[in-house]
């Protein structure tokens, strides 16, 4: 209920399931939320999906500019393991979208962004390996 | 809580804008693997990369009614507000009448039998699916730098 007119708010209402919309292992259960969460929660997951396009982005750099200039070839191959990464992040903002919608749908908690452990470590472990091929490749000369 | 009618409006566009950072960063990131291909004279990976491009464009294109679907309940407020900017005469009763609307509108966007377009999920996927085919143009794209 709204304070100041009295009238009911957007979240007040309780809703049954909608059955139009899909996926209905999200939209078939629950209640519907406030749509500000709802939004919110859509544009988080594509602030991921950027994230997953801005590494598969990386990769490709990686991978134009070790064609183009005369990189070692090993950078080639780390721009594709930045690209895969990249593949199953966006994947990972689509399901994580899901389990969010359908834990507000249900007043649940939301589930923790264990992605961003997943992405941080992905992250180091890759300039981890590309900082000691790039000091193997200075002793070699 | 509950926010002024007035401020619903900026969560539809906030979210249509995002849709379209991400579609855009969706096109783009596939064309500079294409100049790299025909670089090196990987004719089929070139070939492999246009259809790519093409099938990427249609599926960004799945964003677009979601974004309208966005900006319509946007300018729905839009016009309830220009209204009673409009009209001064009577501009609290309208105010109240247009609170009230948009308070309606609220509901009415959860009572809608909303299709496809409402829901985030298919263009969602379709993203997710442009950046599983740019990886995979990449892939290709550094094997074979890498066995050249």
């Amino acid at each position: 209920m709204d304070g100041l007119t009295g009238e009911a708010g957007p979240g007040d209402r309780p809703k049954p399931p909608t059955q139009h919309r899909r996926p209905l292992s999200v939209y078939g259960h629950g209640e519907e939320p406030d749509p500000r969460f709802s939004l919110a929660n859509e544009r988080t997951a594509l602030a991921w999906m950027r994230t997953a396009l801005a590494l598969v982005g990386g990769g490709v750099a990686l991978i134009s500019v070790g064609s183009l200039a005369t990189l070692p070839k090993w950078s080639a191959l780390i721009g594709a393991a930045v690209c895969v990464g990249g593949a199953l992040l966006a994947w990972r903002a689509v399901t994580g979208w899901a389990r969010v919608e359908r834990a507000l749908r249900h007043s649940q908690r939301l589930p923790a962004p264990r992605a961003l452990a997943w992405l941080a470590g992905g992250v180091i472990l890759l300039a981890m390996l590309t900082l000691v091929l790039t000091i193997l490749q200075l002793l070699r000369r | 809580m509950t926010l002024g009618p007035g401020r619903d409006g900026l969560q539809h566009e906030r979210t249509a804008l995002a849709w379209q950072r991400t579609a855009v960063t969706a096109v783009v990131v596939l064309l500079p693997l294409l100049l790299v291909d025909a670089r090196l004279g990987a004719w089929p990976l070139v070939v492999l990369g246009s259809l790519s491009t093409l099938v990427a464009v249609g599926l960004v294109g799945r964003t677009f009614p979601r974004i309208r679907h966005l900006h319509g309940h946007h300018g729905r407020h839009e016009r309830h507000r220009g209204l009673a900017r409009h009209d001064r005469q009577d501009r609290h009763d309208r105010h109240d009448r247009h609170d009230r609307q948009d308070r309606h509108d609220w509901h009415d966007r959860q009572d809608q039998p909303a299709g496809e377009p409402s829901s985030p999920w298919p263009p969602m996927r379709a993203v997710a699916l442009v950046a599983t085919l740019t990886t995979a143009e990449a892939v290709a794209t550094a094997l074979t730098v890498a066995l050249s």
